[in-house]
């Protein structure tokens, strides 16, 4: 059996999906979290479920693309029933969505979460009344506190067809008819799929093929036949819902802090400014602590190893492969682990959210919609994970504009390169100057991708999440997840990124390879031509970076072979760019391949132009000054 | 009673009203695309509930008669709630709707239709109608709870965005829709 998990964003479909079968799908505290379907299975009474986790739709009629893929597979009809999760404080929205999945003839289990909380609101909900007025199976659930799950299974073949009635008026009914008349037999119901096509749903209409204008035509007393269609569809809910509802002395109010921090124009962004500074220098001395003393592990380690070898081969080998897995281990980690941390804070105590209101207005100066905060922040995790997050974003335009931006948004394995490397061997100055110009360049190439991309950022409508505390278990849970790849795929990566390169050598071809490329390493950039191994692996997977620079000369205290400006230098040239091979697929497959290599291409040449012009504007001071 | 009897029958008695004059069962089918027997069925329950006579005409008995103005009006109210002409046939699809609602709503309309943004920090209001014609900006309206009859709260007011608190949850709308959000306070 498969089952569907829908309903409104932030409404706890994940957390279900989790509670149910044990699966290990990202929780965070806003709209939007997921942005893909999810598979999770379970055993339950003796037959195998599985049960697929959405992206959350305000409606059944979407206005951003991760919307699109839940409608996509509600419409594919290819499941068994759909179990809807259900938001007791504001019932009247989740139900507009129940409407319109009755209407399409699905079997339903109703799901309500957040009941609690609307209880301590004074809001309670009969879900005995419920289940009559709309004749489906409706369930109270906790997924956090693992509450009413055991229920929910017990009922889990108890989805039914509701027989709940949606009536428009007559000239909608007509229409609805004339539609079903020209409609395939299809496993969802065909006056579903005739309202949704009046509606004008692009999904519908494409998958069927009939538009309906001839129709609407016929009717031309409806000037917006869309609008209505959805507005009565809300009456309905409005109604069932205040039916199902008794409100005890509702306690309303803004939060306090939420009154200080969101109005007040200046405090706002200058708390914006202190979250920033704060995860920076957490950064700085947490990860710096954690390099050091993982790097000396590493080091006795290497030398404990080292008498046991005779053959040169093999201790050129077990040598280049720990000294990538050292510097991966002890440069990538800390950096990456903690963001990871810090991240699932702002995320889950639902500060995060609250920054699109306060950055609104300058994001809005840079051309971009003040929700894009999010993906940008998720940028700073990982970029191939943020460039797909880029969904949320209303408009294509503004998924392409934030993709570009990713090369200058520093991703945590390219603020290993930026902390670990530059900030560690060429002082913290060098390091945040990255930063610094990193944030300058971001907004100049905003600004000038806005000419280019000419677009009216949408309009924000948006909830705001209650603030909740972080759960320690989700925060840790969390952060392991989106290390997870890190731990599994760049690991092994390391070990053998070191392996060829020590056959490499071996076999004498890497003057060969690197030579060619001299003038850009030496020439444009003044770098030893060496560091160009570590700038190409770098340009498969940044954690590579330190790992390959550290074989390529043949140490890890990279102080002593470059300069300072060296290392700054070669810390630029490997952040200005389109993050990873994997970023580039993820955007290929988002976006589109011909943009993404025209972006790769494009990006690539600014980030080396910029470094070079940035690297003479230095030279140039230190001559004037 | 069957729902949908119901409905026909709200509707044989709102046509009375409007012709102003009996029914026959073939002006009944023409306005409502339903089955003969569906339409006699309805006028048996009518005669049942003392709302009419039939003799070859629906005849309204004073207490259908009174059924029928009340349905009148309420389809006036909902029409004149939810805003001009256009809002015609959305009130012929909520006019079903249960009495003490409309009631409600009612009450409202006596009030006048303010833009959202004419509204200040800590005033209350139900959301009444707007002139936004974009689908998908309405789509995502309702689905933030901003439906017509919905009751909210101005929390703040920023020069580019106004928050609400509706249904019990806070919601951020850009500064340029709440400028084509009409809403009636409520004192
Ligand atoms: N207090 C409480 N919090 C909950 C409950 N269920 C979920 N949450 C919290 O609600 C937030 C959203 O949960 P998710 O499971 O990510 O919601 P979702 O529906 O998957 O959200 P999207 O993927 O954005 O559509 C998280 O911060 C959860 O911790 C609950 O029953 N009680
Ligand atoms: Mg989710």
């Amino acid at each position: 059996m498969k089952a569907l998990l829908i309903g409104q964003p932030n409404v706890g479909k994940s957390s279900l999906l989790n509670a149910l079968t044990g699966a290990r799908v990202i929780i965070s505290n806003y709209p939007g979290t997921t942005i893909d379907f999810t598979k999770g299975e379970a055993k339950i009474k003796g037959k195998k479920y599985s049960f697929i986790d959405t992206p959350g739709i305000y409606n059944l009629f979407p206005s951003s693309m991760e919307e699109k893929v839940t409608e996509k597979i509600v419409l594919s009809a290819d499941y068994d029933f759909i179990i809807q999760v259900a938001d007791a404080v504001a019932l009247e929205r989740s139900l507009v969505i129940t409407m319109s999945l009755i209407e399409l003839g699905l079997p339903i289990i109703l799901a309500i979460n957040f009941w609690e909380e609307a209880e301590k609101k004074g809001i309670y909900v009969n879900e005995k009344k419920l289940e009559e007025k709309l004749g489906i199976k409706v369930v109270k659930i906790n997924p956090i506190k693992r509450k009413g799950i055991l229920q929910l299974v017990e009922n889990i073949d108890k989805a039914k067809k509701s027989n709940f009635e949606i009536i428009y008026d007559d000239d909608i009914e007509f229409a609805i008819k004339e539609v079903m008349k020209r409609l395939p037999k299809t496993k969802l119901s065909k006056r579903g799929i005739a309202v949704k096509i009046l509606e004008g749903d692009e999904e519908a209409i494409k998958k069927y093929g009939i538009d309906a204008a001839s129709i609407k035509k016929k009717i031309g007393r409806h000037p917006n036949l869309s609008i209505d269609i959805q507005i009565t569809k809300s009456g309905y809910a409005s109604i069932v819902s205040k039916n199902v509802t008794e409100l005890k002395a509702i306690k309303t109010g803004i939060n306090k802090f939420d009154k200080i921090l969101l109005f007040h124009p200046v405090i706002g962004q200058l708390f914006v400014l202190f979250t920033f500074t704060l995860i920076f220098l957490i950064l700085i001395w947490l990860g710096g602590w954690f390099q050091d003393n993982l790097f000396s592990m590493f080091n006795k380690l290497i030398d404990f190893l080292m008498p046991f070898i005779h053959s040169k081969f093999a201790s050129l080998l077990l040598e280049n492969a720990l000294t990538g897995l050292a510097a991966g281990i002890a440069v990538a980690i800390p950096y990456i682990g903690i963001f990871y941390v810090i991240l699932s804070i702002l995320e889950d105590s639902g500060l995060l959210s609250r920054f699109i209101i306060i950055l609104n207005g300058l994001m809005k100066k840079i051309g971009l919609p003040g929700k894009a905060i999010i993906p940008i922040m998720l940028g700073l995790g990982c970029s191939a994970a943020a460039i797909k997050s880029t969904r949320i974003l209303p408009e294509k335009e503004d998924r392409i504009k934030v993709s570009f931006l990713y090369s200058f948004i520093p991703c945590s394995s390219r603020t290993a390169i930026i902390l670990g490397v530059v900030g560690h061997y060429a002082g913290i100055g060098y390091g945040l100057g990255i930063y610094l110009i990193s944030f300058i360049i971001f907004i100049i190439t905003a600004k000038i991708l806005n000419i280019s991309i000419k677009k009216e950022p949408m309009p924000i409508i948006e909830e705001m999440p209650s603030y909740r505390i972080p759960k320690i278990r989700n925060v840790v849970i969390k952060s392991w997840i989106r290390m997870e790849s890190f731990v599994y795929v760049v690991i092994p990566l390391l070990i053998f990124g070191g392996l060829l390169y020590a056959i490499l050598l071996q076999l004498n071809v890497v003057n060969a390879i690197i030579k060619p490329l001299n003038f850009i390493t030496v020439g444009w950039l003044h770098l030893p031509e060496k560091s160009m191994i570590a700038l190409f692996y770098g340009f498969l997977q940044k954690d590579l970076t330190p790992a390959m620079l550290a074989n390529a000369v043949g140490t890890l205290n990279f102080g002593s072979v470059m300069t300072k400006l060296q290392i700054f230098t070669f810390g630029m040239a490997s952040t200005f760019q389109v993050p990873c091979i994997i970023a580039f697929g993820m955007m290929g497959k988002e976006i589109g391949w011909k943009d993404v290599i025209m972006i790769e291409i494009s990006m690539l040449l600014y980030g080396l132009f910029l470094t070079g012009i940035i690297l003479r504007l230095f030279l140039l001071a230190s001559i004037l000054f | 009673m069957i729902e949908w009897l119901r409905i026909l029958i709200d509707d044989i008695l709102r046509l009375s009203r409007e012709k102003n004059k009996p029914v026959s069962i073939k002006e009944i089918v023409d306005e409502t695309n339903v089955d003969r027997e569906d339409v006699r069925d309805a006028i048996n329950e009518m005669e049942k509930e003392g709302l009419a006579k039939y003799k070859e005409k629906v005849l309204l008995t004073d207490k259908g008669k009174e059924r029928a103005a009340l349905l009148f009006k309420r389809h006036e109210t909902i029409e004149k709630f939810f805003g001009g002409k256009e809002a015609h046939k959305i009130a012929h699809s909520l006019e079903h709707f249960e009495d003490k609602d409309i009631e409600y709503m009612k009450e409202m309309v006596e009030g006048k239709k303010e833009s959202l943004k004419n509204f200040k920090e800590g005033m209350e209001g139900i959301i009444a109608a707007s002139t936004i014609s974009n689908p998908k900006i309405i789509s995502r309206l309702i689905g933030v709870g901003m439906a017509p009859a919905s009751y909210f709260r101005v929390e703040q007011v920023r020069s580019d965005a106004i928050i609400l608190r509706i249904h019990n949850r806070l919601v951020v709308i850009d500064a340029s829709i709440a400028d084509k959000i009409f809403a009636v306070g409520i004192k």
